[in-house]
């Protein structure tokens, strides 16, 4: 409570970011549906996902994308341990990278993108007349919330490698800003087999793709299944990853800055 | 609150910092090549409520033993349990027995205004409303804090942040409190006042104070004890006083009609020569081996016209300087100093 607190208040110092959080959360779900408009012009469908499935698919992106961006302060991570500011949190009774988390969590990067994502798939929903189910809603979040916790421990994780190294991890960072093109098309309309993988293996199909084919029935009820079991699964494994990572940054820590 | 009460306990402590770079593994130079070490099979032991100033040369490894102490860092041999309780592996029930101030790092929140940072720690603590308000009071009212809280400590000045940081370490009457130069930017006033507050932590709950600091003025006003360290080493464990009498000097300072110049040098047979530099307007100083100040003073009486003479005890920052400069790797006692040796110019 004390952490959501101190969010808000921070929050509340800059005013400007509402405003201009609107617009930042509603122009990625404005221009992917003009960009799958355009590209569906002159056909019905692209890989089996028309413009209605599109608009929901950019829907749930949205969303993940927010609820990742609200968790910036562990691209700081990096800058933090050089700098010697992880120590503040270390020498207190409270975890060092959830404290890390909350100094730098943005409310501003979380409800517009949440709020458009959300509108987005109401709009197709109804616009569209697609049929909706509320099992498969709720079965849709549950696959978003994996997504973006799977998304949180693989950020965390490379946070905790700059920990490990003494550095930045600028360079791991870039590539991983760039993976943010893999959440905003479809898996299956991705024909490489080497991107397939990494869709696994990134838990990145858990972040629109998967959440979207069950919202919208594309997938049956033992695929439903299978794709739940495995988002838990790679949620686990991320999880170890991560625990394996803290233990050893406790020890190697170095704390730079005398 | 252990059975232990807050006392600091290592056992042969080292810390070695090894650094490897993509360079030196394609060149194949061993860890042992890049390490640097920052403490070397330290032991020492620190009573529960005892207060101690750790002051040394830069470098001299001890920022790193308050890391070690804080559970910052992990040694790389030996032991440190403070309190009962490992610093590093117990770190979540360690941390909330102690307070830390790190002056060279902002331990508060940016951003927000003070009063945040202090509720929030209340909160981290679960300090009760009651309990909060009753130290929050005092420590406001002790180190002058009722001006600052509402602002962000981004607007605040270094000195300013530091008696807030100050104020959250101690708001949950830590058992240890550990600071790391805490009286940076802070003036000759406010330093007495926050002395006075840690006084009264070790009186009313008990605390252990491990202070380290450049400045003896501030070691000499909060702590009973002083450790002295050197290149990863402890040369000098003792009270303050025990570190003047290392020096069999004394302080003679005295005030001379028709100031002869910059400098003046007392020849007294069989020594070397006693230099006074000159310190104020009319006064000079030096520190004169005590067998020599008779002598000396007897000189000065000769040749010059003696307005007033002050002698006390030699500089604590005259021994330091001489423990740091001494011979590398000779821990333990300091050999007897002889006469001082300066080479100097007669001034008519």
């Amino acid at each position: 409570m004390c952490y959501g607190a101190l969010c808000l208040r921070r929050e509340s110092e800059f005013q400007a970011n509402f405003i201009f959080g609107l617009l930042q959360g509603a122009a990625p779900v404005v221009f992917t549906v003009l960009f799958w408009a355009a590209v569906l012009e002159d056909r019905p469908a692209v890989g089996g996902w028309g413009l209605p499935e599109l608009c929901v698919h950019g829907g749930f992106a949205s969303m993940v994308i927010g609820i990742i961006g609200s968790i910036i302060g562990l691209r700081e991570m990096g800058e933090a341990v050089i700098s010697g500011e992880l120590d503040k949190y270390i020498v207190r009774p409270m975890c060092p990278v959830w404290g890390l988390i909350v100094e730098y969590c943005s409310f501003s990067q979380i409800w517009p993108y949440v709020a458009c994502g959300v509108a987005s798939i109401v709009l197709a929903t109804t616009r569209f007349q697609l049929e909706f189910s509320l099992l498969r809603s709720l079965d849709a979040l549950f696959l978003v919330g994996i997504g973006a916790a799977c998304w949180v421990l693989i950020s965390g994780c490379v946070g905790l490698l700059s920990n490990l190294t003494g550095n930045r991890m600028t360079g791991l960072w870039a590539c991983m800003s760039q993976l943010e093109m893999l959440y905003r098309i479809p898996v299956p309309l991705i024909s490489s087999n080497a991107v397939h993988w990494i869709v696994r293996i990134l838990a990145v199909g858990f972040i629109a793709t998967y959440p979207s084919a069950v919202f919208l029935g594309k997938f049956s009820g033992e695929a439903v299944v299978v794709t739940n079991v495995v988002g838990v699964t790679a949620l686990c494994a991320w999880g170890v990853l991560f625990g394996i990572l803290s233990r050893a940054c406790r020890r190697a820590h170095e704390s730079f800055g005398g | 609150m252990t059975d232990y009460g807050f006392d600091i306990q290592a056992e042969g402590l080292s810390k070695t910092y090894f650094r490897r770079r993509l360079l030196d593994v394609l060149r194949r130079r061993s860890p042992e090549e890049t390490a640097r070490v920052g403490i070397r099979s330290l032991s020492l032991s620190i009573s529960a409520g005892e207060s101690v100033g750790i002051v040394g040369p830069n470098g001299a490894g001890k920022s790193t033993l308050f890391k070690l102490m804080c559970g910052i860092i992990a040694p790389t041999e030996g032991s440190i349990v403070v309190g009962g309780w490992r610093p590093q592996e117990d770190r979540r029930r360690f941390t909330r027995h102690i307070g830390v101030v790190m002056g060279h790092k902002n331990m508060l929140w940016w951003d927000i205004p003070a009063r945040h940072s202090l509720r929030f720690c209340a909160a981290l603590y679960d300090i009760g409303d009651e309990s909060f308000e009753e130290r929050r009071d005092y420590l406001v009212g002790a180190l002058g804090l009722s001006n600052l809280l509402e602002s962000a400590p981004k607007r605040l000045s270094l000195g300013q942040r530091r008696l807030i940081e100050c104020a959250c370490a101690c708001l949950h009457a830590p058992e240890l409190l550990l600071l790391d130069e805490p009286a940076i930017g802070l003036d000759i006033v406010v330093r007495n006042r926050l002395a006075k507050v840690l006084k009264h932590m070790q009186e009313e709950y008990g605390t252990t104070i491990v202070l380290v600091s450049h400045s003896l003025d501030d070691v000499d006003m909060i702590c009973d004890r002083a450790l002295v360290m050197k290149e990863g080493g402890i040369i000098f464990d003792g009270s303050l006083d025990d570190l003047r009498r290392l020096d069999k000097s004394r302080g003679v300072r005295v005030s001379l009609d028709g100031a002869p110049g910059e400098r003046i040098s007392i020849k007294v047979p069989g020594a070397q020569p006693q230099v006074f530099r000159k310190a104020g307007d009319v006064q000079y100083q030096c520190d004169v081996p005590e067998a020599l100040v008779s002598p000396v003073l007897s000189a000065l009486l000769d040749r010059y016209h003696v307005r007033n003479v002050e002698i006390g005890a030699a500089s604590v920052e005259s021994v330091l300087l001489d423990l740091y400069e001494e011979e590398p790797g000779r821990g333990g006692e300091r050999p007897h100093p002889g006469p001082r040796l300066e080479t100097s110019l007669y001034c008519e």
